[in-house]
């Protein structure tokens, strides 16, 4: 299974990448972006080389591209449609959590957060994507 | 509300809101003490997170870490923490912890705040590691100490309730 972890955090891209090694559940690869722009670069590499990722995680509040315009322009280019999106943040009160789940997120994980909570949210999503 | 009940109302979610970062991101117990420890005094000016609060609640909130402090925090997120002097030698990364630390408590903070939540905004935070301008015998700025791992954490709200 292939991941998109997208944070300007390094920290937090480490963190979240050790927890999904913890909850085995067969990633093979982890991708990494520090912002929308450039998880919108992986993905049209991906698509170039016929590749899909399995997850996206994205956190909210980024400089350049944010998680929203990364799930919104993600949509609009047509990149990784099937692929279900989760948003990661620290503020669960964000309007912007709120907007891109309305606009297809499929959930969001609200820092900190436990590995079975993160579990709760993508296990059924790996299973059932969108 | 009296400032007196004002007061708490803003200081638990700020006390529950580090307890809870702490024994979730690190699984490390982190207790509230009551004096100003020496360590995060200005004396050491350490590394300073700030994130910016607007709309309903506006001011800012702020972390304040030694240096020393800041990498133990880190080696600790990190999972490094037995040999966290030889591991964390980035000070980026440290930087990086420190600003995510500060994020996770302003949000945590902010969901505690019940209808007054939806109705604020929280900035990214902002990394400074010279001593931010404060007004400490203003009433509306409420600082709290915290003590993990032998080291010291200092948290300061700077709140303004319209």
């Amino acid at each position: 299974m292939r991941v998109l972890i997208v944070d300007d955090s390094v920290v937090m891209r480490m963190i979240v990448e050790r927890a999904l090694h913890q909850l085995g559940l067969g990633v093979t690869q982890v991708l990494q972006a520090a912002n929308g722009a450039e998880a919108l670069a992986a993905l049209e590499d991906d698509a170039a080389s016929s590749s899909l990722v399995d997850l996206i995680l994205s956190d909210v509040h980024m400089p350049i591209m944010d998680g929203l315009h990364f799930l919104l322009e993600r949509q609009r280019r047509n990149l990784a449609s099937g692929v279900p999106f989760v948003m990661i943040t620290a503020d669960a009160t964000d309007p912007d959590l709120l907007q891109a789940i309305a606009s297809g997120a499929q959930g969001f994980i609200s820092k900190p957060f436990k590995l079975d909570q993160l579990q709760a949210v993508i296990a059924p999503l790996l299973l059932c994507p969108a | 509300m009296t400032p007196h009940q004002h007061h708490h109302h803003i200081q638990n979610p700020i006390d529950d809101a580090v307890t809870h970062v702490f024994a979730i991101m690190l699984r490390h117990p982190c207790v509230q003490v009551d004096e100003a420890p020496t360590e995060v005094q200005p004396a050491s000016p350490g590394i300073f997170a700030t994130i910016l609060i607007s709309g309903a609640v506006q001011g800012r909130c702020a972390v304040h870490l030694s240096a020393d402090a800041a990498a133990r925090f880190t080696a600790i997120l990190l999972g490094t923490d037995a040999h966290w002097n030889e591991h964390i030698a980035d000070d980026a990364v440290i930087d990086d912890a420190v600003r995510e630390l500060c994020n996770m408590i302003a949000g945590g903070w902010k969901s505690r705040l019940g209808a007054l939540a939806s109705a604020c905004q929280i900035s990214v935070p902002a990394i400074s590691h010279t001593i931010p301008p404060t007004q400490p015998d203003d009433p509306s700025v409420i600082c709290r100490h915290y003590a993990f791992a032998g080291s010291l954490l200092e948290v300061t709200l700077t709140l303004l309730i319209r």
